[in-house]
């Protein structure tokens, strides 16, 4: 090809571009509405998918439900903590007791301050006994709690953790079309979402907490109950300790609860709000089988945050749609 | 030869492009897809994730992580006793001469008026009651140094129980998993992450927050003290004095409990297993390729990319119970003086 005919082509061809590009320019904005809104949808994607790892993440304690409510904590890391209140409270026991025992024979006269004070030495006796006893207390509650709750799973807790993992579910699908539709739609049921299973995993690694926390304070619950002063101190630590490692038994009882109720639901009402239920119900089982607090606030509370999120989720997307 | 070829048609369809959006631009027609590319896949995720998440990150490792650091000393620390002497000294000036006035009275009871036997044993009793209240008054600063030592003492004690180091371990790791968490949602959408990196702030500071309450209370029950031991005599204001003294004693020895509570958790941390521990990792949550992933940089340079449910759960009970400890206190051990 010589130099013109080169020349020549060039120029058709930046012509031909020119055209191309001129109309191009133009059809760009029908294009770029369809990509816009597919790149819309890709984000949307991104923070579903990223949404569904989170709660898979927290969802994993679905799993390790049947292990966290039918065990307690080992005796031995609860022992040395007794052990080290017992040191504490020995003194002072021992020192009641002398003084008891002086005042019974030198200083008491009157037949009923003599009587009184044998009394209370009889007391401090037995609460003697039982501070000692206070681990073998302990592991008692334990292999009780540990054998009412292997006994009561069995009888189909798996279907109460199966609607509770339906229920998780039922509200990250909820979450995912409500973000499909608007970017931002689904956040307030995400957020109530991830707070409740946070809430679960809090609640039940608690739970051990609690229960090792009021085990090592036993003996002290036993020391206070002895005297009428700080009588029900212990009376309130012996209690604690009571009901935190029997918790699981009112979760326990709750989830074979949910399990019989999904499967007697008349198929007209839709699953996902008993699913719902259920979740909320398991949550406040143990304030209401076990009368921890007030759960009738408690129930206040969760009627507060059911009705609430529907509400502004509603708003969102009604805001966005009339726009 | 072909790989030539391709990259001149790549430049070609690139130049056609860039042509195209000038021509587009100048025709007053905005693109919008190009804006929502940057804006929702690229720039502002970008900047939630360096200009947020980092800084945040960077934070946690200075002041933010403080109470991690120095957990033990903060839980130890007590207002200074000297504080209330002034307070003291105001409050003695006023009750000197009023309980000369009153011991000279009964003294001239006793003496001179009084001629039943009950009278004079209830006026004996009241002189008795008045000389100790007097005594304690007096001792109050000390009374207050004793009974900070023995807290203080009781709270080292049951810090000795487990170590530390794994104490620490859990609480720094709370607050960097909550982090790790709310990086991973805030990236394609800030309000994804709200709810985790309120968490994060709430970790940071709630806990100093309850424990400068309760320095500031038991600072004002100091200089209340010397005033309950007063009241707790007398049988007509008893009921107040006993709730000054009360609360006194509830909220110092609270930093036992706290001790306590942390020791529980450390505990219940080492023996407690789950049946699954999923992880959650910093890295790869980019999805455009490239740009990948600067923060997982920021999170491996400092050794903390990933988080697994259980440091998480018990990193957040670790805190959490900082601040339930006051209330259980406060319910549990309210009304134990006679």
């Amino acid at each position: 090809m010589d130099k013109k005919s080169r020349i020549f082509t060039l120029l058709v061809v930046i012509l031909l571009l020119s055209t191309l590009v001129n109309a191009g320019g133009a059809l760009l904005g029908i294009i770029d509405v369809a990509i816009k809104e597919g790149l819309k949808l890709v984000a949307k994607g991104w923070i579903v998918s990223t949404g569904w790892q989170v709660i898979d993440f927290y969802e994993k304690i679905f799993d390790s439900f049947p292990l966290l409510l039918t065990t307690n904590p080992p005796m031995s890391e609860i022992t040395s903590g007794m052990f080290f209140f017992i040191k504490i409270i020995a003194p002072f026991y021992i020192l009641a007791i002398v003084i008891l025992a002086l005042y019974i024979l030198m200083a008491s006269s009157s037949m009923r301050g003599r009587a009184k004070a044998k009394s209370m030495l009889t007391n401090l006796i037995i609460g003697l006994v039982l501070i000692s006893l206070s681990p073998g207390v302990l592991k008692v509650f334990f292999i009780i709690s540990e054998n009412l709750a292997n006994a009561l799973i069995s009888m189909g807790a798996n279907a109460g953790i199966s609607a509770l993992k339906g229920a998780s579910s039922g509200l990250y699908w909820k979450f995912s079309k409500l973000t499909l539709i608007h970017r931002t739609g689904g956040i307030e049921l995400f957020a109530i979402h991830t707070t409740l299973l946070f809430g679960l995993t809090i609640m039940l690694l608690l739970r051990h907490v609690m229960v090792i926390l009021f085990g090592m304070l036993l003996p002290l619950a036993f020391f206070l109950y002895l005297f009428y002063p700080t009588k029900h101190i212990g009376k309130g630590l012996f209690m604690q300790t009571f009901l935190w490692t029997f918790m699981p038994i009112a979760w326990i009882l709750a989830l074979v609860i949910i399990g019989t109720v999904i499967g007697s639901i008349p198929s007209y009402i839709p699953e996902f709000y008993i699913l719902i239920a259920a979740l909320f119900f398991f949550i406040g089982s143990p304030m209401m089988i076990l009368g921890v607090g007030d759960w009738l606030a408690f129930l206040v509370f969760l009627f507060e945050v059911l009705q609430a999120a529907p509400l502004s989720i509603g708003a969102v997307v009604i805001d966005e749609t009339m726009k | 030869m072909r790989k030539k070829k391709f990259m001149n048609l790549m430049t070609l369809a690139l130049v056609i492009t860039l042509l195209m959006i000038v021509t587009a631009e100048a025709k007053g027609i905005k693109l919008e897809s190009l804006e929502i590319l940057l804006e929702s896949l690229i720039i502002k995720p970008l900047i939630r994730g360096l200009v947020i998440a980092a800084p945040i990150g960077y934070w946690l490792t200075q002041d933010g992580t403080s109470f991690v650091k120095n957990f033990n000393r903060v839980i130890l620390y007590n207002p200074p006793t000297e504080g209330i002497l002034p307070f003291l000294n105001i409050l003695l000036k006023i009750l000197f001469p009023v309980y000369s006035l009153l011991i000279v009275s009964i003294g001239f009871y006793l003496l001179l008026y009084s001629s039943s036997p009950e009278g004079r044993a209830n006026a004996k009793s009241l002189l008795s009651k008045l000389i100790i209240t007097l005594v304690l008054i007096s001792l109050s600063s000390r009374l207050i140094w004793l009974i900070f030592s023995i807290s203080g003492y009781l709270t080292d004690s049951i810090f000795s129980l487990t170590s530390l180091e794994l104490i620490r371990e859990i609480l720094n790791g709370g607050i960097w998993g909550m982090l790790i968490l709310s990086t991973w949602l805030m990236i394609p959408d800030i309000e994804l992450g709200a709810v985790s990196l309120m968490l994060v702030y709430v970790f940071a500071w709630l806990p100093y927050m309850v424990i400068s309450l309760r320095n500031i209370i038991l600072t004002a029950l100091m200089i209340l003290f010397p005033l309950g031991i007063l009241l707790y005599f007398i049988p007509e204001l008893k009921s107040i004095g006993k709730t000054i003294l009360e609360q006194f004693l509830i909220w110092t020895f609270i930093q036992a409990f706290m001790a306590l509570a942390l020791v529980s958790v450390a505990k219940a941390f080492s023996v407690t297993t789950l049946v699954s521990n999923p992880e959650i990792t910093c890295l790869n949550i980019f999805p455009v390729p490239g740009i990948n992933n600067m923060l997982a940089w920021f999170f491996t340079s400092i050794d903390l990319g990933t988080t697994n449910l259980m440091t998480l759960g018990f990193g957040a009970v670790a805190h959490f119970s900082i601040i339930l400890v006051p209330i259980v206190m406060v319910l549990l051990f309210k009304k134990f003086l006679p």
